[in-house]
């Protein structure tokens, strides 16, 4: 039992932590070279884009005219972002200027002999091989390569879901010591009291509710 | 616009969940000083008795009008502030 619930404590860890990682607004230092939108088939990986009710137009194949901004890292290598609208949904970026966003980027395209280097804000992961791209939320121009701009706005998320995750444990707590427990002990007690008109063994009896409890929650 | 509003909907229905047990929480926490204020006026009467309830009862009327019980409101409030501010951020700067 104790196997069985670590290895379920171990999975959810590791499913928040993704979720997170997914969810929380990232920064990357790139180099725009392109700005295109192209029909993309939305099929099997259609969790990793906008909800079809956002205002994207979607055809009858399933395909949507997605918008997309190709960067290079400054190791070289290619990194590819979509730029749609979020919505009013899921994930709570209410984002809903990506024609802004995607004037901006084609803005800041440069080649490798004259490159401009920009902050891009992005959640998401790249996938390649499901079609996965990060959602661009805001480009910002920075001096060079090395100029990593500090992600405050993920640090100020995660401290916020920290406090609330303490509240919840404090109220937990005080519902437990206010009424779980007392009730806990008088059913105790009825236990007892039951137990001594039956003239069984009493001390055999003696917190038995409170040892369930205190097994239940694997003490 | 639907979509629009099924947000507003579900997060009014989060934030009114959270706002019950809020709510339920600081009258616990301002129960439980209560009941420290009644054993340290009486050392003697310590301990659950029908007094104790009655002074916690009578000390409890009037409690939602007070300023804690009126800042659990915040709850409806400060998500309202955070989506805004998100919608300030994400596009218009």
């Amino acid at each position: 039992m104790r196997w069985f619930l670590t290895v379920l404590g171990v999975i959810f860890g590791i499913v928040v932590f993704l979720f997170l990682d997914y969810a929380l607004p990232s920064k990357q230092t790139v180099r725009i070279t392109n700005t295109y939108n192209r029909l993309t088939d939305i099929g099997a990986n259609r969790i990793f884009y906008a909800s079809p009710d956002t205002g994207t137009v979607q055809n009858a194949a399933g395909q949507r005219d997605v918008r997309f901004i190709d960067t290079v890292r400054p190791n070289g290598k290619p990194y590819v972002y979509r730029n749609e609208d979020t919505g009013w949904i899921w994930p709570p970026y209410f984002k809903y200027d990506s024609s802004n966003l995607h004037a901006q980027a084609t803005d800041l395209r440069s080649t490798s002999a004259k490159p401009e280097w920009v902050s891009v804000t992005s959640y998401g992961w790249r996938v390649a091989w499901l079609s996965v791209y990060p959602n661009a939320i805001s480009v910002k121009p920075v001096a060079g390569p090395e100029v990593k701009p500090f992600n405050w706005p993920a640090q100020i998320i995660l401290l916020l879901l920290g406090g609330l995750l303490f509240l919840i444990w404090r109220m937990w707590n005080q519902f437990r010591e206010r009424t779980i427990d007392p009730a806990v002990r008088s059913a105790d007690q009825a236990w007892d009291r039951l137990d001594a008109r039956a003239d069984a063994a009493r001390d055999r009896a003696q917190g038995r509710m409170r040892r369930w409890w205190n097994g239940l929650k694997g003490r | 616009m639907i979509a629009f509003l099924r947000l507003i909907g579900m997060v009014l229905v989060v934030e009114l969940i959270f706002y019950a047990l809020i709510s339920i929480y600081i009258r616990s926490l301002r129960r439980e000083a209560l009941e420290k204020e009644w054993d340290r006026r009486h050392p003697e009467r310590a301990g659950a008795s029908p007094e104790r309830r009655e002074f916690v009862r009578r000390c409890m009327t009037g409690f939602s009008r007070t300023l804690r019980a009126r800042l659990a409101l915040l709850v409806l409030v400060l998500p309202l502030v955070a989506f805004v501010a998100i919608v300030v951020i994400v596009n218009y700067n």
